[in-house]
């Protein structure tokens, strides 16, 4: 093969453009640390480093969203501890009443009960990082306070059962909070079937006592009227022993929607369904309905109704402060009544202790998660720098090489032997 | 045979010596001229004499400058130039589109977005909220900002190659033109019995460069009369010269001679690189972000519209993002103007952030198609990373294939210094010899006459 001059050349330009090129990709590299500096470095380690990336964003995210629910949460369980504490010293006291040497001081223990109902209050209304802890969803207002005559303590218009979600992992959501109904309310659960072969138009009823503040017994009518397949109109009513309805106007009707196929409650007016609140200011009645349990299941209708409590921890306490102000000692009744809600509330405290170790757990997984997402990025983006310090060394002297080789062969030719 | 034969030999020799000698330096001046062909000389001895029942020589004689070419090798060359230009430029304007889209990186549209759900997460947390609110507008702002860059990126990139195109036309239309004007030279030329080889060196160049602009097709006639055609439509004989131009059509770029009367069927080339990228590819990755951007616009406001806002009354059936279009995605002016439009309650309470769940987990749901939003993107940024580096190793592969056949052209075409130095000493020996001739002839007449005198 006959080589001239413009070979050797070429060659020579096109050896050093390629050595130069490496030496250049290496330095970039060293520079930025990352192998891949555009997705033609690489495409399918592109497409892996912007998942692994967008799942370490999202990770640390939901990480700081946990940190947000802990704090809520451990707010959430201070609170309840300190109804506890108050709760377990108006049982002190009370079990004093007990003893006819202190018939003498009712008075002042109807006060001291009188300062654990206020204490309780504000716990109750208590906020963290500005939400009312036992509001449910609805921050607008405190949620517990007196009626206005002083004579009751009331829900205030909240709607106290809302539920506060969070995503503790990129496809699961958990609660952070305890609603007020939780800890505080009266809940009537219904319970049961509904035949689905109900006719268009008819209705399916059913009833439970429940009480006032007072101990009063109301019977809570419900009524369940077909308009279509597995869609029914509901309706309460609240009557006296007398068969008088308390409520001032008849409430609006709400359609709940069964699913067809597996007869479970489905939505109500549209949305998921929850527990519906039920407050009667004027006699002192509030509590929550839970309609979750109720299916459409083939079979004879059969409803059922039960409650958690005849009635508030609030207005126990008031009834027992004011008939201790009248010289009479709390019933049994009232006594296990308290005792009943200090119990309920260590079951709360369980839950809130649950929730806490489930928002742990899900932040440890995630922040195993995020340093095993991490290491894989390392890995495929990552510049080995001694190795790449080597490679370059190796490429500057073959740079050094192909100059001098030029410095030497390139200048000769047969006129230098001329 | 008398004495002045040999005058008469060596004049005719001194003659062709010198001739071979200004072939070499011809050659040793063009030693570094790419486009240049060595040109060798061809010795022949002169016609004989016949004299005295013998045959006497009469010398050397310059036959023909010959030009060393391998036209096979040219075919080859150009054919490998013209994949290699196009696929060289759509490289680097891949490159270029991957720097517009700036992924994978913190400011890229899939870093972004996924800020955007990453907000919604954070607000979720503390529905009532507003500076987790102005975080979303923020985080969505920041992502309209991005997708817009790139829509402006695109058209930029369309602007400047729409210029490119043009001035491609005009350098094919121009160099069309040298062809025919060389065309014609040549064909003159050889009517006459010459050799234009330095003509024939500068219309290899023009052709050479015009490979490179464009896929060719090229015949020699026995005239030597290059005609070539383009993409299917004659461009150039030795007469008539086609000249091109550009029209925009439907959005695309279309080649067609100035008359209109055809379009060019572009495979190869600069040009090719050039108008593949404008016609096909931007507007291929445009429609992918696009169809990205109006997936998630209606999936957000499916969600967002579904909700309730922070207003007393709480209100419903508001769309977060207003459109998209033309590369501008829009936020609702309703909540630029007051965040707690946004509506991300189920239940019309403050505390509640289910639809703000419900969006951030729209990073995560899977479409009908089992991907997520973000595996699309992520699956059309995979799509222009595998084009770009198709293009680029493609043109690197084609690169070598040129380098190798520049080489043999380089090695059967080139001037190799060393051996024409070889061919001046050899010519001037050759030369000096016959000088040497002149002398001993005119030594011998000198004998000659002084026996006379």
């Amino acid at each position: 093969m006959r080589i001239t001059d413009l070979m050797m050349t070429n060659s020579f330009l096109h050896n050093l453009t390629s050595t130069k090129s490496k030496v250049n990709g290496l330095q970039t590299e060293i520079a930025l640390g990352t192998t891949i500096q555009k997705p033609s470095d690489n495409p399918n380690g592109t497409v892996n480093i912007l998942g692994w990336n967008n799942q370490i964003s999202q990770a640390n995210i939901i990480m700081g969203n946990i940190d947000s629910g802990n704090a809520f949460i451990n707010d959430t369980t201070s609170s309840m501890q300190n109804i506890q504490d108050t709760i377990t010293n108006v049982l002190s006291k009370l079990t004093q009443v007990q003893n006819a040497a202190n018939d003498q001081n009712l008075s002042n223990f109807a006060d001291q009960v009188d300062s654990s109902i206020s204490a309780i209050l504000d716990s109750a209304n208590a906020k963290s990082d500005g939400k009312y802890i036992f509001a449910g969803t609805d921050f607008s207002n405190a949620p517990y306070g007196y009626t206005a005559d002083g004579s009751a303590v009331e829900v205030k218009d909240n709607n106290i059962s809302g539920v506060q979600n969070i995503r503790i992992s990129p496809t699961v959501s958990q609660q952070i909070n305890l609603t007020g109904v939780d800890v505080f309310g009266t809940i009537v659960k219904g319970g049961g079937n509904i035949d689905p072969s109900t006719a268009v138009g008819a209705t399916v009823t059913g009833q439970t006592t429940v009480y006032d503040a007072k101990g009063n017994q109301y019977t809570f009518k419900t009524n369940y009227t077909k308009t279509a397949a597995d869609t029914y109109n509901f309706t309460y009513d609240i009557v006296d022993s007398s068969n008088v309805s308390v409520l001032s106007s008849p409430p609006a009707a709400q359609s709940m929607v069964f699913d067809g196929t597996t007869g479970s409650l489905q939505s109500i007016d549209g949305k998921a369904p929850s527990s519906i609140q039920i407050n009667v200011p004027s006699k002192n009645i509030n509590f929550s309905f839970n309609p979750l349990s109720i299916s459409e299941k083939s079979g004879s209708t059969s409803l059922s109704y039960s409650a958690n409590q005849k009635t508030d921890i609030f207005n126990t306490l008031i009834n027992i402060r004011d008939n201790l102000k009248a010289g009479i000692k709390p019933t049994t009744d009232q006594m296990q009544a308290i005792t009943d809600f200090n119990n309920r509330l260590l079951n709360n405290l369980t839950k809130a202790g649950n929730i806490t170790n489930r928002l742990t757990n899900a932040k440890n997984l995630l922040n195993n998660k995020t340093l095993q997402l991490q290491d894989l990025v390392a890995k495929t983006d990552g510049v080995d720098v001694a190795k790449a310090a080597v490679d370059l060394q190796s490429q500057d002297n073959l740079l050094q090489m192909s100059y001098q080789i030029a410095s030497k062969v390139l200048t000769q030719s047969l006129l230098n032997y001329l | 045979m008398g004495l002045s034969n040999i005058f008469d030999i060596a004049t005719r020799s001194l003659s062709v010596y010198q001739a071979a000698l200004d072939v070499t330096a011809q050659n040793i001046s063009n030693a570094s001229n790419p486009d240049y062909s060595r040109q060798r000389v061809i010795f022949g001895t002169e016609t004989p004499q016949q004299l005295g029942g013998f045959i006497w020589g009469t010398g050397v004689k310059l036959e023909d400058i010959n030009r060393i070419h391998n036209a096979l090798t040219d075919q080859q060359l150009r054919d490998n130039n013209s994949k290699y230009s196009s696929n060289n430029e759509s490289s680097v304007l891949l490159d270029q589109v991957q720097s517009v889209l700036n992924e994978p990186s913190d400011q890229g549209i899939s870093s972004l977005t996924t800020a955007f759900f990453n907000a919604w997460q954070q607000l979720s947390v503390t529905p009532n909220s507003v500076s987790l609110r102005q975080n979303v507008i923020q985080a969505a702002q920041n992502l309209s900002q991005q997708i817009q860059t790139v829509k402006q990126g695109f058209d930029t990139i369309q602007t400047s190659l729409k210029s490119s195109i043009s001035t491609d036309v005009s350098t094919i239309n121009n160099d069309l033109k040298q062809i025919q004007s060389l065309n014609a030279q040549i064909f003159n030329l050889q009517s006459t019995g010459q050799t234009p080889n330095d003509l024939l060196d500068q219309r290899d160049k023009a052709i050479n460069d015009l490979s490179s602009m464009v896929n060719i097709n090229v015949s020699y006639d026995s005239q030597n009369v290059a005609n070539i055609s383009i993409g299917g439509v004659f461009a150039v004989d030795k007469v008539t010269a086609t000249q091109f131009k550009t029209t925009l059509q439907d959005g695309k770029i279309l080649v067609s001679t100035q008359d209109g009367a055809a379009n060019v069927n572009l495979t190869g080339g600069q040009l090719y690189g050039d108008t593949n990228v404008y016609n096909n590819k931007i507007p291929s990755y445009q429609s992918s972000i696009d169809s990205f951007v109006n997936n998630l616009m209606q999936s957000v406001n499916d969600a967002h519209s579904s909700g309730y806002t922070l207003d007393n009354p709480p209100q419903t059936g508001i769309n977060f993002f207003s459109g998209y279009s033309n590369g501008a995605l829009k936020i609702n002016d309703q909540i630029l103007n007051d965040p707690n439009k946004i509506a991300i309650s189920s239940d019309g309470t403050a505390g509640n952030g289910d639809i703000a769940l419900s969006i951030a987990g729209l990073s995560t749901q899977k479409q009908a198609d089992g991907s997520t939003l973000l595996d699309k993107y992520s699956s059309f940024i995979s799509q222009i990373g595998t084009d770009a580096k198709g293009a680029s190793n493609t043109a690197d592969s084609y690169n070598l294939v040129v380098q190798q056949l520049q080489q043999q052209q380089a090695s059967y075409s080139g001037v190799s210094v060393d051996e024409e130095m070889t061919n001046v000493i050899q010519y001037q020996k050759s030369y000096s010899a016959s000088a040497k001739l002149i002398t001993v002839a005119d030594q011998m007449f000198q004998t000659l006459i002084n026996m006379v005198s």
